[in-house]
């Protein structure tokens, strides 16, 4: 069942009519329920593993707290999580598969249906809730949960469970454990986050996708056409995301559950560092508490709590390493993620060689420029993402910049008239210092712009209706 | 515990929107509907799927004809019935001399065989209730090798407008909104467009598609365009269920569209021969049984029409509809009509 889809918004609003007809105790149950039946119209198997993984870090979490051999259980559970990440991520690289399995057994791994009934959907996003679960109960930064029906809501909670936000169990657990209120300000919240899903789902990302995918983009990989493609990529995987992201907080909104946000206007950044504060902010500070700051600890510990070159540099490489290998294992991944780590490495040195160049100091002209080299530095590493190949992204990285006469203009316009909007959204967002600026406006402004976004949305539903879209970009991790 | 709480200011709030989309609504189906408007737009489509323009054109076209004109007849077939007989010299030339007033529409769609064209012809009767229809015929129209519009009589608008609701359906027909709506895709496709202008362009208001200059014979020469040949048992009911309007109607006609003299060999396997005994004779018959009235009129207007007034083999330019349809309408006078 997509997200985006008739059937998936009639089901969430059956089980939040179930949940509110229910005495207490059995709300959590139905949820969950309804979570393992979302699931399960992905594919039972998924299912079947989701409840394997959940059993196991239950009762090891509990074993974490009472066991004589805490650490012992602590990082079996550890090294069984990552493992099993390794696992599903290296079957689904067909460069692991070659290298590791002989021919015909790579064939078969490598078939679609091996890996639809072996890859579960949103696997990677569960497995770095468990890790995170089991992390923080072996230091006792919360008590290991003891219901496990509550624990598996954590794990398999239905509007985060395809591709997160990545929840951490102590702001999640109480959340579900507490009284809850639907009232009219949660359901507007909802109903606008929602919206503005949608509207960055549909109107921008499947537009720019659908003008993308024109034959005169594909033929044309030089100069201006080629540098609109790669930004179209850039726009259209943030708005893809964010939409996605802002469509089941919407959902879970109406069953009194805030989740994470995950975006805060990244484009807008006025460094990496900035940048990664601001995109896919559950796993940058799942990869902060979990990778950067241990890593960090133990090279201070090492070097007597002294600062250096290793301890300085080294960590922020190796945590945008994992991120690289968390989208895939794959070179072109891998590529990406050492990519972002030198873009942090060097930032840090020129900002500690010279203070002044941080961009959130001085004028607006200098953190416009620090803005735009922000975003060129990302759209170009998003090149890796797109092509899937380090020399495929540098080829058309090299064809930005061969010049070529005759082309379309009028190809251009289109794109870019949602490059505009897109930015023009989240400037609003980032003035207003508001996510949901409608609901700022007087009741007759808010209905205004809410029939204005929902004629857009038909429109656009319409005018992409021929083109094949994908579900969403991040169900693929 | 989930529980919920709501006011009242909740709904005001929906009601407002609501209230604001339905006005939105309303004036986009009023903006849609201003003839200013309309005829600065392209042609919207009846289909969310189907791409052939020329139907919407067509239908386009009769929703204006009819504003001014009480549709007394319908030229049905395909392209060629449709670029042959202009309706508006046919009626002129029945009216000046036998004073019997018409208001011919010409429906004829290109590549439309008979199975498609009975189900056009009960939305038009059931919508305009005409008195006449005449059907152009020739042998493509019943070739079993050719799918080409067959499942066109299949889309939701049509299957509506013929008694079977459908949402989609009822949506086309009624809202122009929708039916824009659905052109949108459609305009994103470049062959589209071309057809789309095209039909706009050749089709003119009483639906007569105007065919300029002459570009003789096309394709090869030699071979036979209708190979294997044979009337199609689908489409032959399919011209029973239009001859049965009879009873509706005051009259069917069915009139042989003719193909350039030298086509003619080509035409059907068999040469001229394979064409009469074939097509002509059996289709002949087939009406002759039924009591419907049945215009032959490749012998006659072959010799009548000079080469420089056919657009190509099969189809009639504009100067050769001209008198194609005179003497059509001297024809029914004379044999169909003139006893009324």
């Amino acid at each position: 069942m997509n997200i985006v889809s008739f059937q998936f918004f009639i089901f969430a609003f059956i089980v939040l009519a179930l949940v509110l007809v229910s005495p207490k105790r059995w709300q959590n149950p139905i949820l969950l329920g309804a979570s393992l039946v979302f699931y399960a119209t992905w594919n039972l198997t998924f299912v079947a593993i989701l409840i394997i993984v959940t059993t196991i870090n239950f009762f090891a979490g509990i074993w974490v707290k009472t066991n004589l051999n805490k650490k012992l259980v602590f990082w079996a559970i550890l090294i069984l999580n990552i493992l099993a990440l390794a696992l599903f991520r290296m079957l689904d690289s067909r460069y692991v598969i070659q290298f590791l399995f002989p021919m015909d057994m790579a064939a078969l791994a490598s078939q679609e249906w091996v890996k639809h009934f072996l890859l579960p959907v949103g696997f990677s996003f569960y497995v770095l809730q468990a890790i995170s679960y089991q992390v923080d109960v072996s230091q006792k930064r919360i008590e290991p949960e003891r219901n496990f029906v509550d624990f598996s809501l954590y794990m398999a909670y239905f509007p985060r469970l395809l591709s997160g936000p990545i929840e951490r169990a102590r702001t999640f657990l109480p959340k579900i454990k507490a009284d809850r209120v639907i009232d009219n300000s949660l359901l507007s919240r909802a109903f606008t986050l929602v919206l503005v899903g949608l509207f960055r789902k549909i109107v921008l990302a499947d537009t720019i996708n659908s003008l993308l995918q024109n034959d005169y983009f594909q033929t044309h990989p030089y100069g201006i056409i080629g540098l609109v493609n790669l930004l179209g990529y850039a726009f259209y995987l943030y708005n893809d995301f964010a939409g996605y992201t802002s469509i089941v907080r919407g959902i879970s909104c109406l069953f009194g559950i805030e989740l994470s946000p995950n975006f805060v206007q990244p484009y807008l950044s006025r460094s990496l560092t900035e940048f990664w504060a601001r995109w896919h902010i559950s796993l940058s500070e799942w990869l902060r508490d979990y990778i950067y700051f241990p890593l960090s600890r133990w090279l201070l510990s090492r070097s007597g709590n002294r600062r250096n070159a290793v301890n300085t540099y080294l960590p922020p490489l190796v945590t945008m390493m994992v991120s690289g290998l968390w989208h895939g294992f794959t070179p072109a991944m891998l590529f990406w993620g050492i990519l972002h780590g030198i873009y942090l490495m060097g930032e840090r040195l020129i900002f500690n060689l010279r203070p002044s160049f941080r961009p959130t100091e001085g004028k607006i002209w200098r953190q416009l420029i620090t803005g735009l080299i922000t975003f060129s530095f990302v759209a170009a590493a998003w090149s890796l993402f797109k092509f899937g190949g380090l020399r495929e992204s540098i080829i058309w990285l090299e064809g930005i910049f061969i010049h070529q006469e005759a082309i379309e203009i009028k190809m251009i316009y289109g794109p870019l008239l949602l490059f505009l909007l897109s930015m023009f959204l989240d400037w609003l967002q980032y003035h207003y210092k508001e996510e949901l600026i409608t609901l700022k406006l007087n009741l007759w402004a808010r209905a205004g712009l809410t029939a204005i976004v929902i004629i857009s949305l038909v429109v656009t539903t319409f005018l992409n209706s021929y083109i094949p879209q994908p579900a969403f970009i991040y169900l693929g991790f | 515990m989930l529980s919920i709480k709501i006011s009242r200011k909740l709904f005001h709030s929906i009601l407002i929107t609501s209230g604001m989309l339905g006005l939105a609504i309303l004036i986009g189906e009023i903006i849609l509907r201003l003839d200013y408007i309309r005829h600065i737009l392209p042609t919207p489509t009846l289909s969310r799927v189907a791409m052939y323009p020329e139907l919407d054109v067509k239908w386009a076209r009769l929703e204006e004809y009819a504003k001014d004109h009480d549709v007394t007849c319908f030229i049905l077939g395909s392209s060629m019935a449709e670029s042959n007989i202009d309706g508006d010299i046919l009626a002129d030339s029945l009216e000046k001399n036998n004073g019997i007033e018409l208001s011919c529409f010409n429906f004829g769609l290109t590549g439309f065989k008979l199975e498609s064209t009975a189900s056009l012809a009960t939305v038009l009767e059931r919508r305009f209730h005409p008195k006449y229809l005449i059907i152009g015929v020739s042998a493509v129209d019943f070739d079993p090798n050719s799918d080409d519009t067959r499942n066109l009589s299949s889309i939701p608008w049509f299957q509506t407008m013929q008694g079977a609701f459908s949402v989609d359906g009822w949506l086309s027909e009624n809202s122009m909104i929708y039916r824009y709506l659905s052109l949108l895709p459609k305009l994103r496709d470049n062959d589209y467009r071309d057809e789309l202008k095209k039909s706009e362009t050749s089709i003119g208001p009483n639906g007569f598609r105007v065919n300029l200059g002459n570009r003789g014979l096309t394709g090869n020469g030699n071979s036979v365009r209708l190979k294997e040949y044979f009337l199609n048992p689908y489409d032959l009911e399919a011209l029973d269920k239009i001859l049965a309007y009879q009873e509706n109607v005051e009259k069917v006609f069915v009139i042989e569209m003719p193909v350039m003299a030298e086509f003619l060999p080509h035409y059907v396997d068999g040469g001229e021969a394979g064409y009469s005994e074939k097509f002509l004779y059996p289709l002949k018959l087939h009406l002759e049984q039924k009591e419907i009235m049945f215009l032959d009129t490749q012998k006659e207007m072959s010799g009548l029409i000079p080469p420089e007034f056919w657009y190509n083999e099969n189809h009639l330019n504009v100067e050769g509809a001209n008198l194609f349809s005179r003497w059509l309408a001297d024809k029914l006078r004379a044999t169909v009509m003139g006893g009324e």
